[in-house]
């Protein structure tokens, strides 16, 4: 039995990765493939041996090398009419080394290819893999999970941000493959008929995943919680106002490329024009209007979302999916990249702030719940700003999770 | 310099003086040879296939015109640079100082051709074809070559192994004059002169010697060292027309190489050949003396 | 265009898009890939008819005699070789160079090379007056003895091309096998199976992809000096021989140089001719991509410019007779058209047009000045072997001009037939751009600084 997750980019990979090895997984009961390779940080990779292609190209080239000179050699001494044919040229020094250069560049290829056949053999069968369906297609990157954990990985792999989770039971998978294998041979084999695509264009939607956050963020009045007033749109910046002010900058780029390439200005009147107009705008992008401190507004926001299951299901996704990198799964910072900036905050070390630790944040007046919706949307220092992927809602739903996680609620 | 690879070296000697021109070796040439007969059409594309063959070089304008006959065949050359080049050894050099074109090995790519600086080295295009009843008159000492390989002079080395043969089966050695190449035979001027240049007694040898003053290798500014010697004719040095200076090319209609705006070379302004024999000191096994340097304004009478 | 769009950006292409272009033309027939196909059979077989001919009835059929012995066959040998040189500059050299933008155009010349590189050897074979004798030049134990000679060039070229050919072979099909695994699910009928079998059970785990990229760094490191050798063996062809004209020290990076300007050129051709059967590939193959790839071209056209300028000056120069005489046949003699042509075709033209950016970012002009390159290229070679071996030297007895013959046009045609016919064949089976190594470039780029972490992240927005 086997369960295959489908992830949109590496880091819903690498969640849901870390998600398993938390909850217990055996490393080597998961497999990560992709249609592309991917930064071997933070996952090493799974039963990594070490690589002796090169050496054994290396050694192979000489040998190569050495047969080309024995080869030429040998053979033309026991043979050949070398020194006893006239004409230039007699020395044979250049000769042997043109053939010997050949020969041992030859077996370095081969040898190159033979290793890499002979390795990459070693991990699996020749018959094509029984998640064929969802391997690497469109673009997207499988989890594939087998071993004890297979049932339970369903529902904590449903918490990550998967385009679709499938599992298998092997008989069954068997007999479709089989099924499968006659329909490709009988079925239609129309030249034009020769591809079934999955691809979902961009702009749509697969029909069953959950909430895109790679679209284009709502505007205020798209969304059902709106984000707190009096501040506003303070948060986003005046989304309307910064992209009529980007299509502003651009238009009179445009134009005053125009006129460098009529030769009437010169370029440095043109960044002379735009240098104010870029610096005006950097100072509406939320980030820098809001940013760091916490606004004393602010304190009085009260969460208007409230703490049910629906919210905290919501929360748990988004966090695992947004947050667990950093902050670790149960909010101890102890996530990967969290440990690679230096591990959870201490009294004297560390980074990485432990948001599930209720002694660190869980004191409601000192921390309340806008000082970590501030927190999320504007960023804080090595944290960046999420208020361009969340809504409203969504932030509510991370901050009545980790109160869950602080043991709040 | 002849470098000699062993202890015979045929050789031949080619006077120019007495070359009348009348190509009685080079038909003796491909009647002794079975060279075929390409035809009016092949022949005009360039193709001829004679062993042998005269080329001319024209001294001075009509009506002053001296004409130098020089018999053109492979000079069986010490260095040949044919013989590196060929992939198949099909070009090697034997004991007896010769360039053996094997042709069961060749398999046609005509590099060795190419690399030839004579352009003695001929190749068989198409299929030589004997229309009864010619081919009775095919020597049955000689291979009869297919389309696809090159040959060339052998220095006539079925008559040459014949007497090998024959000093074999006696118990001697070959005597001088015992073996003559069909041209050697029909030159009815004696200007060819062969035989063993190892053997200082050898009429080759000896006409060498009486005319080392005359004596030059053609084209061995590439080193080929070539064993065949061409004696340069005696003229009278005041009807001698002075040297051209170089860069003239002589063309076969006698015309300059490359036009100097019109300008008609006259007759004080003869050019000379571009293949410019360089005199080279010859020498016997016996006193091997170095080359001079070959100088490219050869003036009779010197050395 | 405001400079801020001339900056190649991840964002305007995505992941599934790439996918749809890299795997659309597969199994897809257009009317333009049959009748090209089509011809090209056509050609394949009047060729082969005519070397028939040849095989019968001798080399008389072509047009060479004594003493121009090489001709057409190995004109048209040395071009194929330099246009095979595209894919060991562009996949190996770009590849070790780092350049992010040779995704799109590895596998392009990786496939040019695949399928001159046979034609080109299949030169020394046509051109042997006795093709069935080949093996005598192979390095085989028989009954009689003999041994091929190894000081010869020609035998420096067998091993050089053969081990070329097998490198690029294996090289393209190494870098292949993810894309056959990754598009195998999609494939129905015969093409699932081809798939199947080729992509050797790939499953795209890290350890496999550890050891394609490992393989293919190793490839490009050993590929490029074989690549740097075969052209240069290739060269020796010419250069170890007395003719004059031939026999020049700067033939070996003359030649070089020039193979990699050939094969750029011929990229630019098979670009041109894929953006047009294949609009969909606009979105992968962008003007930011002629304009890199067209600046390399412009070195390789400067550095090529260079060498053969050291090679006609210093001759020139010195005015040695047999050398000025060939120069002379060349620019004044019955070449003199096609000398000019090669000058302005080769040197004048390209060198100043690719000077602009504005003409490296337009797709026309590129694919135009590709074909007047590659024809310009083409006489070059013509005008490397035909007038060193016909200027009279004072011992050749006859200047008669060499012309191409029936046959061997009849052959060449079917060897360029060849090439266009298995480009456009392995188009529609295969993949002709590297999905993998796009969607890799495409994924790295939008890797979010997470101050100083990199880490890849779809940014959310675009």
């Amino acid at each position: 039995m086997k369960v295959c997750a489908e992830y949109e980019d590496q880091i819903g990979a690498f969640t849901a990765h870390r998600v398993l090895l938390e909850k217990g997984v055996d490393p080597e009961d998961i497999e990560v493939r992709s249609p592309y390779p991917l930064s071997e940080h933070p996952i090493p990779p799974h039963r990594s041996k070490p690589m002796i292609l090169r050496n054994v190209v290396r050694v192979f080239w000489l040998l190569g090398v050495i047969g080309g000179f024995s080869f030429l050699t040998f053979t033309q001494w026991e043979w050949g009419l070398t020194a006893k044919t006239g004409g230039h040229p007699l020395v044979a020094i250049p000769i042997n080394a043109i053939i010997m250069y050949e020969t041992g560049m030859i077996t370095a290829l081969l040898v190159t290819t033979a290793m890499f056949f002979i390795e990459t053999r070693r991990y699996r069968q020749l018959v094509p893999p029984i998640e064929e369906d969802m391997i690497v297609a469109n673009g997207y990157i499988a989890l594939i999970v087998r071993g004890e954990f297979v049932e339970k990985a369903k529902e904590w792999l449903d918490g990550t941000n998967a385009r679709q989770i499938v599992s298998y039971v092997l008989p069954l998978a068997f007999v479709s493959l089989f099924l499968s294998g006659c329909g490709t041979f009988v079925g239609t084999t129309r030249w034009d008929n020769m591809r079934q695509t999955q691809v979902i264009k961009p702009g749509e939607q697969p029909a069953d995943s959950p909430a895109p956050f790679s679209l284009r963020m709502p505007t205020v009045a798209e969304q059902e919680v709106k984000p707190p007033q009096p501040l506003g749109w303070l948060y986003y910046g005046d989304q309307l106002a910064y992209e009529r002010a980007e299509a502003d900058i651009k238009r009179t780029s445009d134009d005053l490329e125009e006129q460098v390439k009529a030769g009437t200005i010169d370029r440095r009147t043109v960044n002379r024009t735009l240098r104010p107009m870029r610096d005006a705008l950097d100072s509406t992008k939320p980030e820098i209007v809001a940013k760091k401190n916490f606004p004393a507004e602010m304190r009085s926001v009260q969460n208007p979302v409230a703490a049910d299951e629906a919210s905290l299901a919501r929360g748990e996704k988004l966090y695992n999916y947004n947050c667990a990198q950093c902050h670790g799964a149960q909010g101890l910072g102890d996530g990967g990249v969290g440990q690679f900036w230096g591990g959870p905050k201490e009294a004297t070390s560390g980074v990485v702030p432990k948001l599930g630790d209720p002694n660190a944040y869980g004191d409601e007046n000192a921390y309340p719940d806008s000082y970590l919706y501030h927190n999320i949307v504007v960023g804080k220092n090595l944290m960046p700003a999420f208020g361009y992927q969340l809504t409203a809602k969504q932030t509510w739903d991370i901050v009545n999770y980790v109160r869950k996680l602080q043991g709040k609620v | 310099m002849q470098e000699f690879h062993g202890k015979y070296q045929w050789g031949m000697t080619v006077d120019v003086d007495k070359c009348t021109g009348c190509k009685a070796c080079v038909i003796a040439c491909r009647a002794e040879n079975n060279i075929a007969v390409v035809g009016a059409e092949q022949a005009a594309m360039g193709r001829l296939m004679d062993w042998l063959r005269i080329e001319r070089i024209h001294h001075g304008h009509f009506p002053h015109v001296q004409v130098d006959f020089i018999p053109m065949l492979c000079q069986q050359c010490g260095a040949a640079p044919c013989e590196s080049v060929c992939p198949v050894f099909a070009s090697v050099h034997t004991h007896d100082g010769l360039n053996g074109q094997i042709y069961n090995r060749c398999i046609g790519t005509r590099v060795c051709g190419n690399n030839c600086p004579y352009h003695v080295r001929m190749f068989n295009f198409v299929y030589p074809k004997w229309p009864t009843p010619m081919e009775k008159l095919l020597n049955p000492d000689v291979t009869q070559r297919q389309e696809g390989v090159m040959e060339k002079c052998t220095f006539c080395v079925q008559r040459i192994r014949r007497g090998n043969v024959d000093a074999k089966v006696e118990n001697r050695e070959i005597l001088d004059g015992e073996v003559r190449p069909a041209c050697v035979q029909a030159c009815a001027s004696e200007a060819l002169v062969f035989g063993l240049l190892t053997d200082p007694e050898s009429s080759v040898s000896r006409n060498l010697n009486q005319n080392k003053h005359r004596s030059v290798l053609v084209h061995n500014d590439h080193d080929t060292r070539p064993n065949v010697i061409y004696l340069r004719p005696e003229r009278d040095p005041s009807a001698l027309e002075p040297v051209a200076p170089l860069g003239e090319v002589q063309r076969r209609d006698g015309h300059a190489g490359h036009d100097h705006g019109g300008h008609q070379p006259t007759p004080e302004n003869s050019p000379t050949p571009a293949v410019e024999p360089t005199p080279v000191e010859t020498s016997t096994p016996a006193a091997a003396a170095p080359a001079s340097t070959p100088a490219l304004t050869a003036t009779p009478g010197a050395q | 265009m405001s400079h801020v769009n001339k900056n190649f950006r991840a964002a305007e292409v995505s992941i599934p898009e790439i996918y749809d272009a890299c795997f659309e033309p597969i199994g897809k027939s257009g009317w333009r890939s049959n009748i090209v196909i089509l011809l090209s059979l056509c050609a394949i077989l009047i060729g082969a008819l005519a070397f028939a001919g040849q095989m019968y009835y001798g080399l008389g059929q072509t047009g060479l005699h004594i003493p121009v012995y090489w001709g057409g066959y190995i004109i048209t040998f040395v071009f194929w070789i330099g246009v095979a040189h595209a894919g060991a500059l562009i996949s190996a050299l770009l590849r070790l160079t780092g350049a992010e933008w040779k995704s799109a155009v590895t596998r392009v010349a990786e496939v040019i090379t695949l399928f001159t590189l046979p034609a080109a050897g299949s030169f020394p074979l046509i051109h042997m007056g006795r093709t069935e004798l080949f093996y005598y030049m192979l390095p085989v134990p028989n009954n009689r003895l003999l041994w091929p000679n190894f000081k010869s060039m020609l035998m420096w070229d067998v091993f050089a091309v053969s081990t070329y050919l097998t490198g690029s072979v294996l090289f393209l099909y190494v870098t292949l096998v993810p894309d056959l695994g990754i598009a195998r699910p999609r494939m129905k009928g015969w093409y699932k199976t081809l798939y199947t079998l080729l992509s050797w059970g790939w499953r795209g785990t890290a350890e496999e992809w550890k050891r394609v990229m490992e393989a293919a760094a190793l490839y490009s490191v050993i590929i490029l000096p074989v690549v740097i050798s075969v052209h240069t063996i290739v060269s020796w062809d010419f250069a170890m021989q007395l003719v004059p004209g031939w026999h020049s020290e700067v033939f070996g990076p003359l030649f070089f140089v020039g193979a990699l300007y050939s094969g750029t050129a011929a990229v630019f051709t098979m670009l041109g001719l894929l953006l047009w059967t294949y609009p969909s590939f606009k979105k992968v193959i962008t003007p930011v991509h002629y304009d890199m790839l067209g600046r390399v071209w412009l070195v390789l056209g400067l550095s090529w410019a260079y060498l053969f300028f050291n090679d006609f000056m210093p001759k020139y120069y010195a005015h040695i007779p047999d050398k000025i005489e060939y120069l002379y046949y060349n620019g004044f003699g019955p070449y003199a058209a096609a000398t000019w042509f090669l000058v302005i075709g080769n040197f004048a033209l390209p060198l100043f047009c690719l000077a602009f950016q504005d003409f490296r970012r337009s797709f026309l002009p590129m694919f135009v000045l590709s074909i007047i390159v590659n024809i310009a290229m083409y006489i070059e070679r013509v005008f490397i072997v035909i007038p060193g071996l016909e200027v009279y030297n004072g011992l050749n007895f006859n200047t008669i001009p060499y012309t191409y013959s029936t046959t061997e046009i009849a052959v060449i045609v079917a060897t360029f037939g060849w090439v266009i016919g298995g480009l456009t064949l392995f188009c529609r089976i295969f993949p002709i751009l590297p999905y993998w190594e796009l969607a890799e470039t495409k994924a790295r780029q939008v890797e979010v600084d997470m101050a100083g972490v990199k880490v890849n992240y779809f940014q959310a927005g675009e």
